[in-house]
């Protein structure tokens, strides 16, 4: 019994740095869904980008990990803007735009292949070292780098939260959020809004990315697809009204996957996907949303 | 009717071009001609000595196999306004359903088609219930669960599906229990079905169903306040597009003989969506553009190109490129792009005209 619940939890522990990126992701998506009006689904190649800009400063012109990864996110925050901008701003429709996301896939994916080669890169950890602890007993180790991703995210969503709730900005982005028109009316300049949202969201995306990397020590166009889908759901299971609760969403998927990758490791996902549609089925608004009446 | 005797004359003059300018202007006169140019085609490759080379038909008939798909997810996107992800999966169980009927006994093409489209009602009816009461963001959540639920499934080693083999080697079908088809003429079989699905899609877009739901996508209130019963639209919506999709699965296995679980992906999908949304989904005509666009032209054409075969990703960057450029600047997909190239080219004309011959009196 002991040694199942010393399995779980250490499960759970090796999986800490899912939980912070996925919680960046999440964080990003609610962002755009909330201001635009689109699931962003090319949220993760976007992202891909900043961690190959990072992984290609550190190989080919000598930058440490902590500068590329600075300018990876910057890279990002800088390409959300245009993507705003330049494309999504000008598309009309929810449909419509989530199809020109679906664009901006086709198009990323084949463009980082013909920028930064075929060959995945190599990402190092930012720290090498393992949290050992003994609780009830049981020995259990973290690496010191999740440790960091999770507490870091942590920070990065903390700072974005308490800008949503006490700047000008959030203000701004809070009224742009909740009607789009009455927000513009009121003199809030809602294209701003809008384009600063998806290039912070795209930035903590970035983030998300080069935390990633840092982890498996890998960069390649794939490695953020699970991210993706996961935060999606936990987007969902969070609910759509507030911006907190996709947020927990983000926390609670990866341990849920954990538990189910104990249960079956090839029935994990889609068990997943099971006990979303439950959810969304039973409660169509998320967990933490509440229900929007839609007026004529 | 009185009509003098010598007026018959003249009006057998005027009469014939009026039918010629009916048959051109029919709904389906486009269609006809596309399905014998691609009749056509496949002669000439069969007989013709290699004037067409063996990857054009290749793309021809999976684009067509993809097109029967395609014209559901229009249907489901147009009139009810849903998107899926689950159409590779639906695709996937097309196979493996006619894929199980092949193999062990003898029975004609047309019975294994109306025995999918059945069980495709079924499934589609059950499914539908389930995810229809939510939509948007919601319901592409579950569709995906579904593609994944279903993918995992075929992953699973079974006799059904052959597990993580897939599987292979399935005979080609035969037509009414004694014409045996081959690679070379399951082609005209594949062309036929696929007609007859265009056929019956613009007949569901102009049918009553067609119009209610079109009712629903513009705006949902107002169709329900005019008596219209949206889950039962949606659900008719959803079970079309899961006949079209097994449907296109049973066309799939009849041509490539083999199936595996990799292909039934979300991502499968989702390059049908893309398809169907370039070429727009106001007509059938739109998903056919979409798909030549996505399927046909990078593996008939571009990879003898040299710089393409050099470079495999570019095809898709431009792809990318096409695909927003479209979303973004005609919502209504290439469709409605030639529609209005057309208009412009005759605006032109007309303003040439004037130019030339001064305004009409």
């Amino acid at each position: 019994m002991s040694n199942v619940f010393h399995d779980i939890f250490q499960l759970i522990l090796s999986n800490f740095h899912i939980i912070g990126v996925l919680a960046l992701t999440t964080v990003g998506l609610s962002l755009t869904f909330k201001t635009a009006n689109v699931a962003n689904f090319a949220q993760a190649i976007t992202s891909t980008i900043g961690a190959y800009v990072a992984g290609l400063l550190l190989r080919d012109f000598g930058f440490g990990p902590w500068e590329s990864m600075i300018i990876g996110v910057a890279v990002c925050f800088v390409i959300g803007f245009l993507l705003d901008a330049a494309v999504v701003r000008h598309v009309g429709g929810g449909g419509g735009r989530i199809m020109v996301t679906i664009g901006l896939i086709v198009l990323i994916t084949a463009a980082i292949p013909l920028v930064f080669g075929t060959i995945p890169y190599n990402f190092p950890r930012f720290f090498t070292g393992q949290i050992e602890f003994r609780l009830f007993g049981q020995d259990f180790n973290v690496t010191q780098n999740a440790m960091f991703i999770l507490i870091a995210s942590a920070v990065v969503i903390a700072v974005i939260f308490s800008a949503l709730r006490f700047t000008k900005w959030g203000l701004g982005v809070r009224g742009t959020a909740s009607n789009i028109y009455v927000a513009s009316m009121m003199g809030v300049n809602t294209n701003m809004m809008t384009a600063l949202s998806w290039a912070i969201s795209s930035a903590c995306g970035g983030l998300a990315a080069v935390f990633l990397a840092s982890q498996t020590q890998l960069i390649s166009i794939t490695m953020l697809g699970a991210t993706q889908a996961n935060s999606l759901l936990a987007f969902v299971v969070g609910g759509f009204a507030s911006f907190y609760g996709p947020a927990i969403g983000a926390a609670i998927i990866p341990i849920v996957l954990s538990l189910l990758t104990f249960v079956s490791s090839i029935w994990a996902s889609a068990l997943l996907y099971i006990i979303v549609m439950i959810v969304i089925l039973i409660k169509p608004a998320g967990l933490f949303g509440k229900k929007s009446v839609k007026k004529v | 009717m009185v009509t003098l005797k010598n007026d018959y004359s003249e009006l057998e003059k005027t009469a014939k071009p009026k039918y010629a300018a009916k048959a051109v202007r029919h709904p389906l006169f486009g269609y006809i001609v596309l399905t014998l140019i691609l009749m056509a085609v496949q002669l000439l490759f069969i007989f013709g000595d290699g004037i067409i080379p063996l990857n054009v038909t290749q793309a021809i008939m999976q684009t067509m196999i993809y097109v029967v798909a395609g014209l559901g997810v229009g249907i489901l996107l147009m009139m009810a306004g849903l998107m899926s992800f689950g159409t590779g999966a639906f695709i996937g169980l097309g196979t493996y359903m006619a894929a199980y009927i092949l193999k062990d006994m003898v029975a004609p093409y047309t019975l294994i088609l109306a025995i999918v489209a059945v069980a495709a009602v079924l499934i589609g009816i059950v499914v539908g219930f389930i995810s229809l009461r939510v939509r948007g963001m919601h319901l592409i959540i579950i569709t995906l669960a579904l593609a994944t639920v279903l993918y995992t499934l075929y992953y699973l080693p079974n006799s059904f599906t052959g597990g993580a083999l897939g599987v292979s080697r399935v005979p080609f079908p035969e037509l009414f229990m004694f014409l045996k088809t081959s690679r070379d003429t399951i082609y005209f079989v594949i062309l036929f079905v696929m007609f007859l699905l265009i056929v019956i899609t613009m007949n569901i877009i102009n049918s009553p169903m067609g119009r209610a739901m079109l009712s629903m996508s513009n705006s949902e209130s107002l169709a329900q306040a005019m008596g219209i019963n949206l889950l039962k639209y949606r659900l008719l919506a959803f079970i079309v597009a899961t006949v079209f999709s097994m449907l296109s699965g049973v066309l799939y296995i009849s041509y490539m003989q083999s199936s595996i679980y990799a292909t039934w992906t979300s991502g499968l999908a989702m390059n049908i969506l893309i398809a169907v949304i370039l070429g727009g989904t106001a007509k059938p005509a739109g998903v056919l553009i979409g798909s030549f666009v996505i399927f046909t032209v990078d593996y008939a054409f571009l990879k003898n190109i040299e710089f393409f075969q050099k470079n495999p990703q570019a095809s898709l960057f431009f792809n990318g490129i096409v695909i927003i450029l479209i979303i973004a600047k005609y919502p209504g997909g290439l469709i409605r792009l030639l529609g209005s190239i057309r208009n412009g080219a005759k605006q032109t004309a007309a303003k040439v005209r004037l130019y030339r011959y001064g305004p009409e009196k």
